[in-house]
């Protein structure tokens, strides 16, 4: 399990690669970040800290922690498929695309996160976690960009 | 450009790797912990010593930077066993640590240490100051996103003010610069940046300004007990006079309307035995003969004192009352010659008044009534 688990997570880290974030401009992401991006995380929180979870993903400069900030924003994981519909991936899309010359953003195919959906109760959890990331990962961006 | 990335994709899968060996991803604490990084120096984690009292928990941790775990060297104790331990920071990373009873893991958690940080206060705070305005200007600390808090007070307020900027470098309107202010600042972190789980840092010392110069004090202390002493003085005054003025009030009350002497006192029985009628009373005390003829008469006798004559039973018999010439005899009287021998005889010193073979004088402000 953990096996294919990390299978999935070097395809999804493939996919980033593909884009490397140093041309954004990191004053502007922040800007909006503050105005918009994170109140829908703690909206999505809905009162639950994020340091109620284990937070251990590192990001070193703001390009790194926007390629990790994109890929759990816009791919699924185990447990998680349905964080790209929220309002914040919402968002975070139209920022990055916005202020990353060349990013293409992610088109995300309704039909499939409908049929996600139904599993979202269960899966509430797992996808606040991922959040709790997420919002780390965006802390650490806006305190170093 | 993806070998530029592959590390830090495999750091991210290595560390996911960690947790889910651990299996603590949203797991209930066992132990109360606390964390606060103190300025990106050191940080101190306690741990509730209650639940375990009489053990020694064993503390082991790995930040970002370090390559393998290692033990606290650190321990902060009470009351002979661990509670806590005290660690060095290097920078803005993440933190993991276990907390064990010999081999048994009891908590194990991952955090980014920013997220208990507690700042250092700012220090050698400057002042600027133009017309009536100031700018409190401090050296920023080395990492960013933290709002710089200036709270003053001038010695006529009682609630601080405050002013925040993202730099150390606030500036405050309307100010008399005549008057003296206190200024004092501290550091707080900006929640979307650091979560709400930081510290403010603590209040830099209070310093003192007046007229754009620094001063050792606002004379806050000296002025006031000042100002109580005046209000003192100026109370106690007031109540003295108020109390004078009430003396003085009475005191002219009672020279306008004298107390007049209650009858009953003088007369017993006069109004509780005959209802007032004088002339009962004085036949069954007395037996006066010539009383009558002394009411006939219409003579004012006009009471300056009572004098009281209350005779016993045994000797109200004997008559009798003569008056000097205060009630002076009436012509029936002189026509009866009934008159007391000492009757109307001249004062010596005083009128005399004969009352059942005795002779009394009375002075000037004695008089007698029937």
């Amino acid at each position: 399990m953990v096996f294919f688990r990390k299978i999935f997570i070097l395809q999804l880290v493939g996919l980033v690669l593909t884009y490397n974030f140093t041309d954004c401009d990191f004053g502007k992401i922040r800007k909006k970040y503050q105005e918009v991006i994170y109140q829908a995380l703690n909206k999505y929180m809905n009162g639950v800290k994020s340091t109620e979870f284990n937070n251990y993903i590192y990001c070193e400069d703001p390009p790194d922690c926007l390629a990790k900030i994109d890929l759990i924003t816009f791919y699924p994981t185990h447990g998680c498929t349905t964080l790209a519909k929220e309002i914040f991936a919402i968002r975070t899309n139209a920022t990055l695309t916005l202020q990353c010359p060349g990013y293409s953003g992610t088109q995300i195919n309704n039909t499939q996160a409908k049929k996600k959906r139904k599993k979202r109760q269960v899966t509430t959890n797992k996808c606040r976690e991922q959040v709790s990331h997420l919002m780390e990962l965006w802390r650490r961006f806006s305190r170093i960009s | 450009m993806r070998t530029v990335f592959l590390p830090c994709a495999a750091a991210a899968l290595f560390l996911l790797g960690r947790v889910t060996a651990s299996g603590d991803a949203g797991q209930e604490p066992v132990l109360q912990v606390r964390i606060v990084n103190f300025n990106f120096e050191t940080v101190r984690v306690t741990w509730s010593p209650s639940r375990y009292s009489g053990t020694n928990l064993t503390f082991v941790y790995k930040l970002s930077s370090d390559e393998a775990s290692r033990p606290c060297c650190n321990y902060i104790v009470h009351e002979g066993h661990t509670a806590g331990c005290l660690l060095e920071a290097r920078k803005d990373e993440i933190l993991c640590f276990s907390l064990g009873n010999g081999t048994d893991i009891l908590f194990r958690k991952c955090e980014w240490i920013s997220a208990y940080l507690k700042p250092s206060s700012p220090e050698d705070l400057n002042f600027r100051w133009h017309e009536d305005a100031v700018t409190v200007t401090c050296s920023d600390l080395p990492y960013k996103r933290l709002l710089y808090e200036i709270q003053y007070k001038s010695v006529f307020d009682t609630e601080w003010q405050s002013k925040e900027g993202e730099t150390c470098n606030v500036t405050i309107q309307a100010l008399d610069s005549e008057k003296c202010y206190f200024f004092r600042a501290r550091v707080k972190t900006l929640e979307s940046s650091y979560g709400s789980d930081t510290y403010p840092s603590d209040w830099s010392k209070v310093t003192h300004q007046q007229r754009g110069e620094l001063r050792d004090s606002c004379q806050e202390k000296r002025l006031f007990p000042k100002f109580i002493l005046i209000c003192g003085m100026i109370a106690l005054l007031t109540v003295s006079l108020l109390l004078l003025s009430l003396w003085k009030v009475r005191r002219l009350h009672k020279c306008l309307m004298p107390s007049v002497p209650d009858p009953k006192l003088t007369f017993p029985g006069l109004f509780e035995l005959h209802r007032g009628n004088f002339q009962e009373w004085i036949k069954d005390t007395q037996n006066v003969s010539h009383v009558a003829k002394t009411e006939a008469t219409e003579q004012e006798c006009v009471p300056e004192e009572t004098l009281v004559v209350q005779l016993q039973k045994a000797e109200a018999e004997m008559p009798i009352v003569t008056t000097g010439p205060l009630c002076p005899a009436t012509e029936g009287e002189e026509a009866s010659g009934d008159a007391s021998p000492v009757a109307c005889q001249p004062p010596q010193g005083g009128e005399v008044v004969s009352l059942g073979g005795f002779t009394f004088v009375m002075t000037d402000n004695s008089y007698m009534l029937l």
